[in-house]
């Protein structure tokens, strides 16, 4: 395996921008690389090479000719196939999608190419977003590159097994309950999830429109810095985009690899480390990552979210609803699989029937449930009051501290198939990351140590900021990385690919 | 004259009550589902809206239905076209069409079913 695959896209875009390196040469690499993973991960729902080397021969050329590059230079990056690309044909992991090209560029798509990244494919993902372990789909699912008998999680399943597996040097992701972070967590990566608002929508397919936000996952803290000063910005085309100055995230990155944190004051929830089904060695390693950061002078406070045993219903009541509705549009008329019959009704019955997969039409069913009148103010009202509630615990948590301190995912990665038939086990795993989304909130998913038998699988832990504290996020994350050596291991995959 | 014979109709079972709940969202989704299907999202949305029912502890007396904060302001553009891709890209996804058109199905089939 070319060592050119185990380079930071910090590094490999500095390299390319100096000339030592050439985006072409990079890009064969990283596709050489997903030839030689491919077919025990199940990352890629596409892999788009001659476009990817159109698009690296397009920044060689810029740079012979002397024009400055982006700061993606050359970078080959995966994008996770809810995101609409012009041209390259776009699933959202469903069936009912097949076969179709989007007519237009989603604004990531451009901001990537524009900041010169080199697109290499769409990457697999749990259908419309609904999943946490990318089992969920017509297709193969997923492996985890740290063990290949189990999940790489979920929803971003496929864009966290290509990062880990370096088969794309940077990837993007989406969370509507914790689709980047919990994944970033199995995989031993970093995972940000925005502040709803400060990375657009717009190209994004939809799942539940209030909770949607798209994000970076990568193996360095610097690496999704980077990522995010690309992606963040207001955007015209999406009405929920917030208009607020975008920081400079790489400085604050490498503020916190080089400065302490005396000063900063972070929160621990301590009900939920008493939770029924925290993995002991998730514990540990959390309790690890506590000591650490007050040795590096952070100072710890109790805080209470009142709400937190909440969070997983009203999350399911709202996103359900949400999805029943965007999903609506799927009905075989403008876009992907028809089923025709002889009637408009029955044609939308039976493409509607055919191309969803049983976790969609479940959480569909569930969501007409609640939006129905005689539901409403016991499921759907209930849960927009208690949303409110969650996001004023939070708020008031705040008050306190800088940022809150938990773990990502109350397990390590399971074995594939291991909760396929217990929808809602696999829905109480969301259990650390639903609360940020139902508040709006950025969070960021970081390595944190690994299980201690074989296979060792990796175990993150999250930082939760205020609206906007993502400089502040990646500001301590990568203090607590300078601390470790959590981001230098490679997975057995990439090992086995070494020449 | 003999009297009829009272006849008692079997009261519907709690699975039967399931089905038809399910068959009616089903109904409202426009999602067809198999007997299969029925059952087995009968049982699971069962366990489901049972753990749901911890929202009925939640005191959410004089409490107003989240809106996401201030900081979010609908930025309207100018009422202007813009031309982002013509006809000819927009249909070209389409499943079927007919000239500028999408062609679909009539709304009701010819035997009055729709």
């Amino acid at each position: 395996m070319s060592e050119i695959v185990e380079l930071s896209a910090r590094t490999l875009a500095e390299r390319v921008r100096a000339g030592e390196l050439s985006a072409l040469e990079v890009t064969r690499a990283f596709l050489e690389r997903i030839d030689q993973s491919e077919a025990q991960i199940h990352a890629y729902r596409r892999v788009a090479p001659e476009l990817a080397l159109a698009q690296a021969e397009r920044v060689d050329r810029a740079r012979a000719e002397g024009r400055p590059l982006g700061p993606l230079a050359g970078v080959p990056v995966g994008i996770k196939d809810i995101f609409v690309t012009e041209g390259l044909e776009t699933n959202c992991g469903s069936e009912i999608l097949s076969g179709w090209v989007p007519p237009y560029q989603g604004s990531h798509a451009r901001r990537l190419l524009e900041a010169d990244a080199v697109v290499l494919g769409k990457l697999s993902m749990d259908e419309f977003g609904m999943g946490s372990s990318n089992e969920n789909t017509p297709w193969e699912p997923v492996r985890n590159p740290w063990s290949t008998a189990h999940v790489a999680g979920g929803s971003s399943g496929g864009t966290a097994a290509a990062v880990a597996a370096r088969s794309c040097a940077l990837g993007l992701g989406s969370d509507t309950g914790g689709s980047i972070r919990q994944p970033a967590s199995l995989c031993n990566l970093v995972g940000l999830k925005p502040t709803y608002g400060r990375v657009s929508r717009h190209g994004m397919i939809a799942f539940a429109s209030s909770l949607d936000q798209a994000g970076p996952m990568t193996r360095s803290v610097a690496d999704a810095a980077l990522a995010l000063g690309v992606l963040a910005g207001h955007d015209p085309l999406d009405a929920t985009s917030l208009d607020a100055p975008v920081p400079d995230y790489l400085d604050a990155a490498t503020r916190g690899a080089s400065e302490g944190l005396a000063g900063t004051r972070i929160g621990l929830h301590r009900h939920a480390l008493e939770l029924e089904g925290l993995d002991p060695e998730v514990r540990t390693c959390f309790e690890a990552a506590v000591a650490r950061l007050e040795g590096a002078g952070a100072e710890f406070v109790d805080i209470e979210l009142p709400h937190f045993d909440q969070a997983v219903a009203t999350y399911y009541v709202l996103c359900t609803a949400e999805a029943s509705s965007n999903l609506a549009r799927y009905d075989g008329v403008r876009y992907g699989l028809r089923e025709a019959r002889p009637s408009l009704a029955e044609t939308y019955c039976a493409t509607r029937s055919r191309g969803f997969g049983p976790e969609v039409k479940r959480r569909i069913l569930l969501g007409t449930f609640v939006l129905r009148a005689d539901s409403y103010s016991a499921y759907y009202g209930r849960a927009m009051k208690t949303r409110t509630l969650i996001s004023r615990d939070y708020a008031a948590a705040f008050e306190r501290c800088a940022m809150i301190l938990s773990p990502t995912s109350p397990v390590p990665a399971w074995p594939l198939g291991d909760k396929l038939d217990d929808p809602l086990a696999m829905y109480l795993s969301d259990v650390f990351t639903i609360g940020v989304n139902l508040a709006g909130l950025p969070a960021i998913s970081i390595p944190a140590g690994f299980t201690r038998a074989t296979p060792r699988l990796p175990i993150g832990l999250q930082l939760i900021g205020p609206r906007l504290a993502e400089p502040e996020l990646l500001r301590v994350a990568a203090a607590h990385e300078a601390l470790t050596q959590w981001q230098h291991e490679r997975p057995p995959l990439a090992l086995e690919g070494q020449g | 004259m003999e009297l009829a014979r009272a006849v008692t109709y079997p009261r519907p079972t709690m699975r039967d009550q399931k089905r038809a709940l399910i068959g009616e969202l089903a109904e409202l989704a426009h999602l067809e589902l198999g007997a299969d299907e029925l059952e087995t999202f009968g049982a699971q949305l069962d366990d489901i809206l049972a753990y749901l029912q911890c929202l009925a502890s939640v005191d959410v007396e004089g409490v107003p239905e989240y809106q996401a904060s201030g900081a979010l302001r609908s930025n309207l553009r100018d009422d202007r076209a813009s031309g982002d891709f013509d006809v000819e890209a927009a249909l070209a996804g389409v499943p079927a069409r007919r000239e500028r058109f999408i062609a679909v199905p009539k709304f009701k089939s010819d035997a009055g079913e729709g």
